[in-house]
């Protein structure tokens, strides 16, 4: 069992997707591809899943030509995908999730569908890769990452052979990503050939056979995984070296800096109770824990998305409730939020519009273009967002493009206090190395940051002090000096 | 779930650099869409270019625009508006109502009764979460039901000569209604494209959950947003009325498919966060053009609702750039 996919080329528009790319996914084998945004890993991927049809190239599979019409087309034949975003329909039941396209395969003597034994098969697959999921669960209360288990249990109801994960792990926390993983080794001890894409080099490390490093379209390395190390990887992927240096080296001094914000016993209903945190000007604050757990909550009470409900929170000395995010943002505090797309900026809208958009500028009643034009020039420079030009729309733009424009937007309303959800989710070495260090910028010029993060690394790396919340709960907290490790984090998380 | 896979596919960035000319070509088609019209109306009828045909269709074509200014402001913020023909008709008799003892003074409370509709859907809706189409789908038959009890089913005449020559005279052969609509259209063209007001109306219709998030003060916003549409209806059912010379109560029956049809052909899509008022300005005319042409080529009404369907699915098909829009409702 092989496919062999031999000289791909693809582009799109004047871009240059894959050129002259040839891998093999052979059974049993899983075969991780890495490498920046837009370096053409998914669209490799597309293209074997037959999303996407190449301009050149040709694919095998079993040594007979492989040549599928379309994602059904290739999932009939034993090729499929999982993407990173969720496709799952929250309406329907986890049976018709998994069969939604072939439901005419489960017909009564009436002609009707027979709703039990799709039931049925869908539980078969799911206990095939032990996933604790009963069928009769309601969709809407399970989390991403059963959700992602449910998507592969779609993907294997095809009876694959050939098996591609699309970044499936990108909205996954740390357990929800472990289960993924384990279903993915049993998938390996039956013999399915297997492409998989992620940022997270330690997931790589842990399944993948072989790495394959890409970089502008092209292959520039392919190693057994025991042959190659990350640093090694990341410095392959953006054809410099970055070692040890991804995270700005930085001194605070407590005994100087002022505090700006506190919290104290501060609880929302069913969300966060009696959590404690003291904030101070130039310091990141990490917020740990396992997603659910309430760092987000805890954002968003500050930024007045939720409301508490008791205890006190001080701002500048004074007391600080805001009912709503104007209230936040005119009082000098502004969030990154955890969904770039969603809820960060409007991809439809140019990069300045984006920009400007929580701080217009204003010559009188009017929007002051010139200005807002300048600024949005000054932001794309500061913060090295690689836009053709001002006007041009964001959904033009990289992830980590886009969120450098989330973060723009943020600090155009001047903020003492930045709050940060996973701001490098999704983003490539490169891009979050900038953006650490637009981070770093900003705490030492005096701006107050809480950085929550599922990122252990990153979290250990930016932060000053670290608060690890359990169930609404902050579970521990680290102090400077020495730092702590990734597996005494986890044991406040779990 | 096919939808989903498609959006997945067009998300990543190597695909978004459309070639430019297609896009051009989309935002050019209304008016290559009324050019061709015009063409092919003066082809059949010698008496379509002529400067008296063009005066009646810009009267008509100013009644529609007004209210579609307010129209495209509540589309653009991802909403929608039924009411607004019976809100032109409730407006319309209070004009008519108050002619005779204020004269062309009565546009203030005409006015006045437009903003009111418009605050009572925009407070609904903003505060009460009611759907758009649903609140103003209701509004739409209470708003007419009222008409119907005012009029008492007749038409009420307008016969006050301050009122008429305000509303119908001319300054330098120039019909005062088109005035009145140059300087209300160059107001809200300033309003939406200068202040920030228009900006928020914008990020609101392309996401809410962001414009929130931005600070943007969205309750506000939107009622905002239905009180400015509110009065611009007021306005129209003065024009209508002048025009007409009369409130009846079926006036503006009906006003709400050509008014949305002016927006949408204009290139304004109904999901929201794009859109433009040059577009519901072309909308406007594309439509009025559409009536008048039909009557001079003497093509029959059953036929002209025929055509008038067909041009509004087409020029939608051709106008609005579909991979902006996640979900095609």
């Amino acid at each position: 069992m092989k496919l062999v996919a031999k000289n791909i080329s693809k582009t799109f528009g004047a871009t240059k997707a894959l050129e002259n790319v040839t891998v093999e996914f052979e059974s049993g084998q899983v075969r991780a591809l890495v490498g920046e945004n837009g370096a053409g890993k998914s669209t490799l991927l597309k293209i074997v899943a037959s999303l996407y049809k190449q301009d050149a190239g040709t694919m095998t599979l079993d040594g007979k030509p492989y040549d599928p019409n379309g994602l059904m087309d290739a999932s009939n034949r034993g090729v499929t995908i999982v993407f990173q975003e969720t496709t799952i329909n929250p309406y329907l039941t986890i049976a018709e999730n998994i069969f939604i396209d072939r439901l005419r395969n489960f017909k009564n003597g009436l002609g009707l569908i027979n709703w039990k034994e799709m039931r049925n098969a869908a539980q078969k697959i799911l206990n095939d890769m032990h996933a604790d999921i009963d069928v009769n669960q309601d969709i809407w209360k399970l989390d991403l990452g059963q959700w992602k288990i449910i998507e592969i249990a779609r993907a294997l109801s095809y009876k694959p052979k050939v098996l591609m994960f699309d970044e499936s792990t990108a909205f996954l926390n740390t357990k929800e990503a472990n289960a993924f993983l384990n279903v993915v080794d049993k998938l390996k001890a039956e013999g399915i050939a297997m492409g998989f894409v992620s940022h997270h080099l330690n997931e790589v490390f842990r399944i993948a056979d072989t790495i394959t490093v890409m970089k502008d379209g092209k292959m520039v390395s392919d190693h057994k995984a025991d042959e190659i190390d990350a640093d090694r990887i990341q410095a392959l992927m953006v054809g410099r070296d970055i070692g040890s240096g991804l995270y700005p080296e930085r001194k605070i001094n407590f005994e100087k800096s002022v505090p700006i914000l506190s919290l104290e016993k501060i609880s929302v209903d069913n969300t966060i109770q009696d959590v404690d945190l003291t904030l101070h000007e130039g310091e990141i604050l990490g917020i740990g824990g396992l997603k659910g757990s309430g760092g987000d909550a805890v954002l968003q009470t500050i930024f007045g998305d939720l409301s508490y409900t008791s205890g006190k929170m001080t701002y500048e000395g004074k007391k600080f409730h805001p009912k709503k995010p104007y209230h936040s943002l005119k009082s000098k505090i502004a969030l990154v939020p955890g969904e770039r797309t969603l809820e960060g900026l409007n991809v439809n809208f140019s990069v300045m519009h984006n920009l400007s958009v929580s701080n217009i500028p204003k010559k009188g009643p009017f929007i002051d273009k010139k200005t807002e034009l300048n600024n949005a020039k000054k932001y794309i420079k500061d913060l090295t967002i690689k836009a053709s030009s001002p006007q041009i729309e964001c959904s033009s733009l990289s992830g980590g493009n886009t969120q450098k424009v989330v973060i723009g937007k943020c600090l155009a309303t001047n903020p003492k206090v930045l709050l940060l959800n996973n701001p490098t989710r999704g983003i490539d070495v490169g891009a979050r190395f900038e953006i650490y260090n637009v981070i770093n910028k900003l705490a030492l010029d005096g701006m107050a940051i809480i950085l929550l993060s599922e990122d252990l690394p990153e979290l250990i790396g930016m932060s000053d002090r670290i608060m690890i919340m359990r169930k609404g709960r902050v579970s521990g907290t680290f102090d400077l000096e020495k730092k702590p490790t990734e597996e005494e984090i986890i044991r406040y998380m779990l | 779930m096919k939808l989903n896979f498609m959006k997945n596919s067009g998300s990543s960035s190597e695909e978004s650099s459309v070639p430019k000319k297609k896009v051009l070509s989309k935002q050019y088609f209304p008016v290559i869409l009324l050019v061709v019209l015009c063409i092919i109306f003066s082809i059949f009828s010698p008496r379509f270019l002529r400067i008296s045909n063009f005066l009646v269709v810009l009267q008509q074509a100013i009644i529609l625009l007004v209210a579609a200014l307010g129209m495209t402001f509540i589309v653009i913020g991802g909403s929608i508006d039924l009411s607004v023909g019976s809100v032109v008709a409730l407006s319309a008799f209070v004009a008519a109502t108050f002619s005779g003892t204020m004269g062309a003074a009565a546009i203030i409370p005409a006015s006045l009764v437009g903003l009111v509709c418009g605050v009572i859907n925009g407070v609904v809706f903003a505060k009460g979460k009611v759907p758009s189409f649903i609140l103003t789908m209701g509004g739409m038959v209470a708003y007419r039901g009222l008409v119907l009890i005012l009029t008492k089913g007749a038409p009420v005449q307008i016969m006050n000569d301050s009122f008429l020559n305000v509303f119908t005279g001319k300054i330098l052969g120039i019909p005062n209604a088109i005035l009145i609509t140059l300087v209300i259209t160059i107001l809200v063209y300033v309003i939406f494209n200068n202040l920030p007001f228009g900006r928020e109306i914008r990020s609101i219709g392309g996401g809410e959950r962001v414009a929130i998030i931005a600070g943007i003060k969205v309750d506000k916003v939107k009622i905002i947003v239905f009180t400015l549409a509110g009065f611009l209806y007021g306005l129209t059912g003065v024009l209508q009325s002048a025009r007409a010379l009369a409130a009846t109560p079926t006036l503006g029956d009906g006003m709400e498919m050509d008014i949305i049809a002016s927006v949408v052909v204009g290139g304004t899509p109904l999901t929201g966060g794009i859109g433009s008022i040059q577009g519901t300005i072309l909308g406007t005319l594309i439509i009025t053009v559409l009536s008048n042409g039909m009557n001079m080529i003497g093509v029959t009404p059953e036929m002209q609702y025929i055509v008038k369907g067909a041009v509004l699915v087409l020029a939608v098909f051709a106008t609005i750039d579909r991979s902006k829009i996640g979900i095609i409702k």
